[in-house]
């Protein structure tokens, strides 16, 4: 029996969310949050040839996975579902929507999720820096459970391979992940950890400012449970075990004079080691 | 950026978990890679210690926790069975005892009198019943390798005992082990205060041990060696603490526990 509902596109009243890239919009859906979905069509505004040369990329070089359209729909929704398994939340999917008009595995629906994105909460002044701080408390053992299951299971799917503070939001007293398009393919899952907390930690340096960062990598030490994987992020920048690698960021961070800009991850990488320096006991 | 590269020794974080605070400790290289495998290299030709590379500290911790724990010594319990999410290959998960050092106890001044012999017999009853074990069963692993007041902590009643990542390899006599574990005991006790102190200290761990005769036999395996490279190495240990003239010289130590125990 198919359950599936139709709708059709030429009919669905659309509010544009995003700016270039895939195609997303707000559509009215009567049993959704304020009466809401997300539309995403992964067939977006860039052309072939752009998608080609990203997944040749992507697949070559950066070991991350394809960027054709549909390719990223298998993705994103394998993603979303491995990551709710382990009782992370996602934006809801309404795979029972069918769209007419649109390709077949080429858009999904989510949840309107009308949460708060941490880049908007965590400078926001109105709200008090010590509540904003104990958000963060408690988002990061659930940052850590995360990790460590990703270790354990090696499951390169588990890393935010877009990671930041744009991509996590506050909503109903909990968090919300989003944006899974792409992710890492490599097996070293404990190097990728390190990036994805490099990348979070950069993004907080630069959206929130250095006071905001300093007492945010204060608190992520004391709260983060495994030190060792927290001081992977130094290691994914300055003592990768790949000598390949290892020797390519040497030459990067000396080379090229971004590197040595305060939220590089370098310099991240090497806060965050003497932050850990400091907390341990010898 | 000097040594961003590199980590240089061993971390040790507290860590708070639904249990109770445990501690992660990560075991890291010491020095740069070529540092670190010419000592490893010397210590294989030596083959009298444990690996000294990170692994290897780790695996010999690891195993001398069990040792200890099993011939009913107090030491920290690992705890990494318990704690799979912070015990990795390169760490171990291990409790965090309460209390302060052995070492800053006895720094304190107001630790004196009674108290104090009190505590110093009580450390060496537990070394001589260690000893007694290590050598009733010829067991290297007993005899703490890197021995020392600062590897101890004060948790109440408990004395424990902790760095445990060096050990001496099986060997038939394990007399000149246990003399260096001893020398180096007194020498970190030595280093806390003056000479009387020390001569004071001494004399309440003497009483304390009770086996005088193996105290006096482990100050004479230094003092008289027997070998031509024990002469060898004591010779210029003794040249060395005359020229620094170091009130915590192995050679004035043990020359006070023959004195000592005579």
């Amino acid at each position: 029996m198919d359950s599936a509902v139709r709708v059709k596109l030429q009919d669905l009243p659309r509010t544009p969310l995003a700016g270039e890239g895939n195609f997303v919009w707000k559509i009215p859906f009567p049993s959704g949050n304020d009466g809401a979905a997300v539309l995403k069509v992964y067939f977006g505004s860039r052309s072939p040839l752009l998608y080609l040369k990203k997944t040749v990329g992507n697949r070559l070089l950066t070991g991350r996975t394809s960027h054709m359209p549909r390719a990223r729909f298998r993705t994103e929704t394998a993603c979303v579902r491995l990551w709710e398994s382990h009782g992370f939340r996602c934006f809801g999917m309404h795979p029972e929507v069918r769209v007419d008009g649109l390709p077949e595995d080429g858009y999904m629906l989510f949840d309107w999720t009308p949460g708060l994105h941490f880049r908007e909460y965590f400078k926001d002044p109105s709200v008090p820096l010590e509540q904003r701080l104990a958000t963060w408390r408690r988002w990061v053992p659930e940052w850590h459970r995360r990790h460590a299951i990703a270790v354990r299971l090696r499951e390169p799917r588990l890393i935010h391979e877009n990671g930041d503070v744009k991509h996590v939001m506050l909503w109903r007293d909990g968090f919300v992940y989003f944006d899974f398009e792409i992710c890492f393919t490599s097996r070293d899952v404990r190097d990728l950890v390190g990036r994805e907390i490099l990348a979070y930690m950069r993004s907080v340096g630069k959206f929130f400012g250095e006071a905001l960062y300093e007492r945010m990598a204060d608190e992520l030490v004391a709260h983060y449970p495994d030190k060792t994987l927290l001081l992977s992020a130094w290691e994914h920048a300055w003592a990768n075990r790949n000598p390949i690698i290892r020797t390519g960021r040497w030459l990067d961070v000396r080379m090229k004079p971004r590197h040595r800009n305060r939220w590089s991850k370098y310099e991240v990488a090497l806060d965050l080691r003497r932050r850990l320096d400091a907390a341990s006991l010898t | 950026m000097r040594h961003a590269g590199r980590l240089d020794g061993n971390r040790i974080w507290r860590v708070a978990t639904p249990d109770g605070t445990v501690l992660q400790k990560l075991y890291a290289e010491r020095g740069g890679w070529l540092r670190a495998w010419g000592r490893e290299l010397t210590t294989r030709l030596m083959g009298a210690k444990t690996s000294t590379r990170a692994a290897g500290r780790r695996a010999t911790e690891a195993r001398l926790l069990a040792l200890w724990r099993a011939a009913g010594l107090d030491v920290p319990a690992n705890l990494s069975d318990r704690h799979p999410d912070l015990a990795n290959e390169r760490t171990l998960v291990l409790e965090d005892v309460s209390g302060p050092l052995l070492s800053q106890a006895l720094a304190d001044p107001a630790l004196a009198g009674p108290p104090r012999e009190a505590l110093l017999a009580r450390f060496a009853a537990a070394c001589r019943a260690r000893h007694d074990q290590a050598l009733s069963r010829g067991e290297a692993g007993l005899i703490q390798e890197h021995g020392s007041v600062q590897h101890v902590i004060v948790s109440g009643s408990r004395l424990v005992s902790f760095d445990l990542e060096n050990a001496y390899r099986p060997r038939r006599d394990l007399r000149p082990l246990l003399a260096k574990e001893l020398a180096s005991v007194l020498r970190s006790l030595a280093r806390l205060g003056d000479e009387p102190r020390f001569r004071a200290d001494l004399a309440a761990f003497v009483s304390g041990y009770g086996d005088v005769a193996r105290l006096r036999e482990a100050a004479g395996h230094y003092l008289q060696p027997s070998s031509l490279l024990w002469r060898l190495v004591w010779a210029v240990d003794r040249r060395r603490d005359e020229r620094r003239d170091r009130a915590h010289g192995k050679y004035r130590v043990l020359r006070a526990l023959r004195d000592a125990t005579a």
